[in-house]
């Protein structure tokens, strides 16, 4: 699954961990989501919309 | 390209080293602690010096452990979490028990020349701070709120549990016909643990 994380993380100046805080996970989990090698849980997509103030499908999208 | 800052490389090889300088040196204490204890028993040694080096082995273990976890989350930048804390320090606990119980126990039954029920239950107390160990990492499972974490780690145990399976089954046949030497059952908690270590870095090289 194809996601903008990285893009929105640069657009607030975030780091990873700046992000993995806010999300309370691991710095390795963020950068796992954000590569796309790891696909979040329903609860944890709808947390990280939540955050960034969009619907899931506007950051998450199909390959 | 977007420039981010601070993100998290894959790991590194200082990470890499600190959970091949732990498997090794486990390995290799292991190894020293069955060569010592068979070339004791030969030597008909006071239980005394079997305890010392049952100690010895115990503190080796510890501190490998202790050393080697903190180079590999130093190398990784990895901050554990509450969850991950608290696993850590009840198998560390689990695991000093476990050795003072084993020294008691083998010093006491030998000491004493113990049989019958008393000598049953020394022999089961040892394994019982193993089973607590094992508890802990099913505590660890149901509390780490970090679903990649639980993940990783899932797959860690998962990955250590089918190495444990190949070795325990391609040991068995090599024994059936008699080309090594038997390997008492309770081997298998620690060549698990001992595969824990690989299965949690192929599930991060997978991952990072």
């Amino acid at each position: 699954m194809k996601n903008r994380l990285k893009v929105l993380r640069a657009e607030r100046d975030w780091s990873q961990a700046d992000l993995a805080e806010r999300l309370d996970v691991s710095r390795q989990s963020v950068n796992a989501i954000e590569t796309g090698k790891y696909d979040p849980s329903l609860p944890l997509a709808f947390k990280i919309a939540k955050l960034f103030g969009l619907a899931i499908e506007q950051i998450f999208q199909e390959d | 390209m977007i420039a981010t800052k601070n993100d998290f490389d894959r790991p590194t090889r200082r990470f890499t080293g600190g959970y091949l300088l732990g498997l090794g040196g486990l390995g290799l204490a292991s190894a020293a602690f069955v060569a010592a204890c068979s070339y004791l028993k030969r030597q008909h040694a006071d239980t005394i010096v079997l305890v010392g080096v049952a100690a010895a082995y115990g503190l080796v273990i510890l501190a490998l452990t202790t050393y080697c976890s903190r180079m590999v989350r130093r190398a990784g930048r990895l901050n554990p979490s509450a969850a991950a804390k608290r696993y850590r320090m009840r198998f560390m606990v689990a695991i000093t028990v476990y050795v003072v119980a084993l020294i008691g126990s083998l010093s006491a039954v030998i000491q004493y020349h113990l049989i019958g029920l008393v000598a049953y239950v020394l022999a089961i107390t040892p394994a019982l701070p193993l089973l607590a160990a094992i508890a802990s990492m099913g505590v660890y499972l149901h509390e780490e709120t970090d679903e990649f974490e639980r993940a990783m780690q899932a797959e860690a145990a998962l990955w250590a549990s089918g190495g444990l399976l190949a070795v325990e089954t391609v040991w068995g046949f090599l024994e059936l016909f008699g080309l090594v030497p038997h390997i008492q059952t309770w081997w298998a908690f620690a060549i698990w643990c001992f595969l824990l270590a690989p299965g949690r870095l192929l599930a991060l090289r997978r991952y990072c």
